[in-house]
């Protein structure tokens, strides 16, 4: 139970922290999988077609349930309690608040009418705009849902802090991001994970984050002028196929053969395959950055974090996982998940004691359904 | 007696503790830990057993609470007396999974016909007529988007005789507004309020008036019975039925789907709007071999390969029902009931030069 690690502390900033380590066990994050994902995912599958997809909330549990048991904390998993039925609770009642609201009001001006008209443009603005302002709280509510829904040692997880600063916060960090052409990102980011993080608590002990966005901008440029070259590049490459396989045809206004149509699609296709797969190279050194920064800002007790973060794991790890999603269209994503989840297993160590013995369950009241926001919106993750 | 680890669930000390077995179920102390006993009944297992993996335990009255049991050979003999811990997925549990599969999927086909069936067809006949006016105006406006309107008068007033001898005996008959269009495509639709559009190569190809009171019997067909309307109302009912089922996010299957439910629609539509045109013809005494002709044209033309990628898209998704079959339910008018011409000769001319 007390196997403890040897990591290795030069060149992380703050060093093990203030306190010398006391008292407390040491941390080890290991992943160990058990069987029975391959069922889970053809089980999910099958009933997600039968279902109209009806099924997603309780194949996405049973996903979570196997994946969280096969997260070890000092040998003991962490364990999901959350249920199907709560997801599709909170899914529904935010159909019945926005959803269907929504549907209805584009549905209704389009028959009234009629499907060109202004009206549709401006409810589709402002439908856009109430997304883009919920959009954080449901990243905020989600999480918070999954962390009262996780439980190691019998004492569950949880999330203080408000919803509406985080998604105040969020749309701030789009906007500001839209306005300094991203330039914004790493400060936002920043701002927005030590929201996240800092209202983190495992029983009654908190998580901390602290720490400065100036180290991460050096990277980030690096990666924002590779983006802007491949964006010319790739911009001035489409543009020459197109002039050199469809000249004629706008010479002549005439209409494009089978052929042509098909050469078309298939360049379309190429270029979206090429950016699935190079986007996450191209920002690959910036994202190990994050990572490895956020998590030596964080810690909890007198521990620090430390995110083993390297430009090549995540660019492994995001080509295989876009690889996996592409030829499966999807269907393997549970493998996706236990493949990202086991990365934060491996890369992830915490350097100093933490008092665990004496961590008391949590307060905090649960929440009788879970993300039908982020449901609604399509947020992606666990 | 073997080695357990146990939680209580409000604290995350981890306690060692002896647990025992008996017939009725099983014991644990620790020298921290009161002695405790749980029955068998009470007992779930948090993860599904696999040999080599603890044995998680939980007390149905004390959800906090966990037991860990390490030894395999201890958790083997645990699930002997007790099997409903060998899996997570209880008997109790499958049934309400089942239940729920076979309720969503029940609500599923009841909202399905009611999205595609009910509501369309009684919606159609119930949309205010300004909003079909304006619905229909933009239709027609969006379909002969950079065509010229034909106004030539001799033939609008041929149109106007042909569209009249339709309504003969027709108390029902709603006016109509039919317009022809410079477009070098056959074809002729119905739209929302009364409208319909024939092509100006429809009449070029047109070797007598019948073939084309066919087609406008036809088209006039789906307008008594509001097929575009109800098109309308299922497509938008189709949508939002899809985004309440998949959450708002749309994905390839459920497009499939949904143009899947509007082509068969589309084929019902097309054979209803066949049979009231053919009856349309025999109370007005119009040659309905005229529409057979018409068809003929269509065939000969299905055989020929087209030019241009687009057209051939445009067949491959028929939203007809194959040619031959509906030729095989026009017959001649019956026995007794003489065919009267659908206009003059002039007026005919007149119409051929509709688009000047």
């Amino acid at each position: 139970m007390t196997d403890s690690i040897t990591v290795a502390v030069s060149g992380s900033p703050a060093g093990p922290g203030e306190a010398p380590p006391s008292s407390g066990e040491a941390i080890r994050i290991d992943y160990v999988p058990r069987p029975g994902l391959l069922r889970l995912t053809l089980i999910n599958f099958g009933l997600g077609v039968l279902t109209l997809s009806l099924y997603r909330f309780w194949a996405r549990t049973n996903v979570r349930r196997h994946i969280w048991a096969c997260v070890h904390i000092n040998g003991q998993p962490l364990e999901y309690t959350g249920k199907g039925i709560e997801l599709f609770k909170g899914a529904v009642i935010v159909f019945f608040i926005l959803g269907l609201p929504a549907i209805l009001s584009i549905a209704a001006i389009n028959i009234a009418l009629g499907p060109d008209h202004p009206a549709i443009a401006g409810i589709q603005l402002l439908l856009f705009l109430i997304v883009s302002l919920l959009w954080g709280a449901a990243v905020f509510r989600a999480r918070r849902y999954q962390l009262s829904r996780t439980l190691w040692r019998g004492v569950r997880g949880a999330l203080e802090g408000s919803a509406v600063t985080y998604s105040l916060t969020y749309f701030g960090a789009m906007l500001a991001r839209g306005m300094t052409l991203g330039w914004s990102t790493p400060i936002m980011n920043l701002n927005l994970q030590e929201q996240i993080i800092g209202g983190m608590r495992f029983g009654n002990l908190p998580f901390r984050f602290k720490g400065r966005a100036g180290p991460l901008y050096r990277s980030y440029a690096v990666c924002w002028f590779l983006m802007l070259g491949f964006v010319i590049a790739g911009g001035a490459l489409a543009f020459a196929a197109g002039i050199s396989m469809f000249h004629e045809q706008w010479t002549a206004n005439a209409e494009p053969d089978e052929r042509q149509i098909l050469a078309m699609l298939a360049l379309a296709g190429m270029a979206l395959v090429a950016y699935v797969l190079i986007y996450p190279i191209i920002w690959a050194l910036y994202t190990a950055r994050e990572l490895a920064a956020f998590g030596s800002y964080t810690r909890i007790g007198s521990a620090q974090f430390r995110f083993d973060a390297t430009m090549g794991s995540i660019i492994g790890l995001a080509i295989g996982n876009a690889v996996l999603w592409l030829l499966t269209l999807g269907v393997a994503s549970p493998y996706i998940q236990q493949r990202l989840v086991r990365y934060l297993c491996e890369r992830l160590s915490v350097v100093g004691m933490v008092e665990v013995d004496s961590v008391l369950q949590s307060a905090q009241p649960l929440d009788p359904t879970g993300e039908g926001l982020a449901d609604a919106l399509d947020i992606g993750g666990l | 007696m073997v080695p357990g680890i146990y939680f209580d669930g409000e604290t995350a000390t981890d306690r060692k503790v002896h647990v025992t077995a008996d017939a009725a179920g099983i014991s644990f102390e620790g020298s921290d830990v009161p002695r405790e006993f749980w029955p068998y009944p009470q007992l779930r297992a948090i993860e599904q057993f696999h040999p080599g993996y603890p044995l998680r335990l939980v007390h149905k009255a004390y959800p906090g609470k966990r037991l860990v049991i390490s030894d395999d050979a201890f958790a083997r003999q645990l699930i002997a007396s007790a099997p409903h811990l060998r899996s997570h997925y209880s008997l109790q549990g499958l049934g309400q999974a089942a239940m729920w599969v076979a309720g969503s999927i029940a609500a599923i086909a009841v909202v399905g016909w009611l999205v595609l069936q009910y509501a369309p067809q009684h919606l159609a006949f119930v949309l205010p007529d300004s909003w079909r006016e304006r619905i229909g105006h933009q239709v027609e406006q969006s379909l002969t988007e950079g065509a010229i309107e034909c106004r030539g008068p001799e033939g609008r007033s041929a149109l106007a005789a042909m569209a009249s001898r339709l309504a003969e005996g027709q108390a029902d008959l709603p006016p109509l507004r039919i317009s022809v269009y410079d477009i070098p495509v056959m074809n002729a639709f119905a739209m929302p309020g009364e409208r319909i559009v024939i092509t100006s190569e429809l009449i070029r190809r047109a070797a007598r008036p019948e073939q084309v009171a066919g087609v406008l019997a036809h088209e006039v067909g789906h307008v008594l019975r509001r097929h575009s309307e109800a098109q309308l109302v299922r497509a938008t009912g189709l949508q939002v039925f899809l985004s309440l089922v998949t959450g708002g996010g749309s994905d390839t299957l459920t497009s499939i789907a949904s143009v899947a439910a509007i082509l068969t629609y589309t084929r019902e539509a097309e054979a209803e709007a066949d049979d009231v045109g053919l009856k349309l013809l025999e109370d007005a005494a119009i040659d309905p071999m005229g529409l057979k002709e018409f068809f003929d044209i269509i065939l000969a033309g299905e055989g020929t390969p087209t030019t241009g990628a687009w057209r051939r898209v445009e067949s491959a998704i028929s939203t007809h029902p194959g040619t031959e079959d509906r030729i095989k339910k026009i017959h001649p008018l019956p026995e007794g009931k003489v065919a009267r011409p659908v206009m003059t000769d002039a007026q005919w001319q007149g119409l051929k030069r509709i688009c000047g």
